[in-house]
């Protein structure tokens, strides 16, 4: 799975969330769409850090990073090139 | 996990309690009874490094980890019976001068934070609203972009520290169909035209910390007013909140183990039937449940500044930890005010007030239920709040 596969899936993991998502393209706002508020973000946070073994900074939880799953997806391989590589800025 | 204190943090603590039972317990009856807030006690906590513990060295703060900082805030809770004082310390640092320290810039940092430190800049938090609380995304507080910065327009209300505050972190939304990603935190001076504060708030405990409502009303403020970058306002709501669940607590740890002393005294030494009220098992119980309160709150309190020293994530530990601790509180000062019968029911002992401020506990920084409903979305149940 691509990691904007495994971030889809746990988001359809919420009650009431799949069949929107089903619906959704990856470039689509997860925001604007309300299928992504406040409490959703720490939650999806807390879950890529497990999952993917980075860190999300407090600061990093905006919308440009958390608008669709595309963005969490490009926010998510940059953290994981930060971790392999620390020297380089993600 | 080691909860154990260094030698160093257990002496600063030990100073922490010893000058706050000294120097912050005077005539708090009757400020209470004034809702007067002590500019005095508070210019002795800077005096002792307390109003910039957490922040930078450099800006003139103590650079303490989250352990130290919980257990100076324990030791503090312990020797001060000036709940309200304490509680505007705590809306000072972890709503408004850490988030500064956290995502300001650095003239941002340069320009307030010294003065933070040294207490001559009282910092308060306007996010609360009318119709808005505990879900930010419904703020109804403006921020247009207009040449230069942005003119806020909207009312604040429950603004701890408002009435002698220097500066405020007031969150305003750009953008009110984005709901929390148009959210932007802006830090507005007291002095700005088009900021006003409103009388102060009368108020069923803590008493002496001061509080008012804020009115906006085409108030300008310059683009470097803006605090942490675009987009970024519910990134550092959630940040705020997060250490706010977590310490604005903190000192009631304290708190509790002054209640279970002045308890244990008062049961072994009051009599009645020919003995010592405390050789009842009804009353020892009750004891034993306060001090089963104050280790179980204690241990969560010690573990949640573990994590967020680790960085490791805290948004759960923060929200059990401020409503169990909370709890505990109300608990541990109604057990006080039961076991000193008649005597603590009036107001010679101060437990009453004590009572009266811990209620407060179930209300600020959300109350027990959206704690919650937060610890269970982040178990991942679809609980709305």
């Amino acid at each position: 799975m691509t990691v904007a596969q495994r971030i889809r899936a746990f988001l359809a993991t919420t009650p009431g969330r799949a069949a929107a998502l089903a619906a959704l393209g990856d470039d689509d706002s997860l925001i604007d769409r309300g299928l992504l508020d406040s409490l959703g973000t720490l939650e999806l946070s807390a879950w890529l850090q497990e999952e993917f073994g980075i860190t999300v900074d407090e600061i990093d939880l905006t919308a440009d990073n958390f608008e669709s799953i595309s963005a969490i997806s490009w926010y998510v391989e940059r953290r994981v090139t930060a971790v392999e590589d620390p020297g380089r800025r993600p | 996990m080691d909860f154990g204190l260094t030698a160093e943090q257990s002496a600063y603590a030990a100073t922490v309690a010893e000058f706050a039972a000294r120097e912050l317990n005077d005539a708090i009856a009757e400020r209470d009874r004034d809702s007067a807030f002590s500019a005095e006690a508070w210019r002795k906590c800077a005096r002792l490094g307390l109003t910039g513990l957490p922040l930078p060295v450099e800006h003139g703060g103590g650079g303490a980890d989250a352990v130290t900082t919980a257990a100076a805030l324990e030791a503090l809770g312990h020797g001060c019976r000036d709940n309200g004082l304490i509680f505007s310390l705590g809306a000072h640092l972890w709503a408004g001068a850490v988030p500064i320290a956290r995502f300001g810039t650095d003239a941002q940092r340069r320009r307030y934070l010294p003065a933070a430190c040294d207490g001559s800049l009282v910092i308060a938090h306007a996010a609360t609203e009318p119709d808005a609380g505990s879900d930010p995304a419904q703020l109804t507080t403006t921020a247009t972009p207009v040449e230069g910065g942005f003119r806020l327009d909207g009312g604040k209300t429950f603004v701890t520290n408002a009435p002698v505050a220097g500066l405020f972190l007031v969150l305003a939304t750009t953008n009110r169909v984005r709901r929390h990603a148009g959210l932007c935190a802006f830090l507005v001076e007291r002095d700005t035209r088009g900021l006003t504060v409103g009388p102060p708030t009368d108020k069923m405990g803590l008493r002496t910390s001061p509080m008012a409502d804020l009115h906006l009303d085409g108030c300008h403020v310059p683009t470097d007013a803006v605090l942490g970058p675009p987009g970024a306002g519910m990134a550092i709501f959630n940040a705020t909140m997060r250490r706010e669940r977590g310490f604005i607590l903190a000192p009631a740890v304290g708190t509790m183990r002054r209640h279970l002393d002045q308890c244990v005294a008062y049961a072994r030494g009051r009599r009645q039937h020919g003995r010592a009220i405390g050789d009842f098992q009804a009353v020892a119980h009750r004891i034993v449940d306060m001090r089963l309160r104050l280790d179980t709150a204690r241990t969560l309190l010690y573990r949640f500044a573990w994590l967020l020293d680790e960085k490791r994530d805290t948004d759960s530990d923060a929200a059990l930890l401020k409503l169990h601790l909370s709890e505990c509180l109300v608990q541990s000062a109604s057990d006080a005010v039961h076991l000193h019968g008649g005597s603590g029911y009036t107001t010679a002992l101060g437990l009453e007030r004590e009572l009266r401020d811990a209620l407060g506990g179930r209300v600020y920084s959300g109350t027990t239920e959206i704690q919650k409903n937060i610890a269970a979305r982040l178990l991942g149940l679809g609980v709305g709040t």
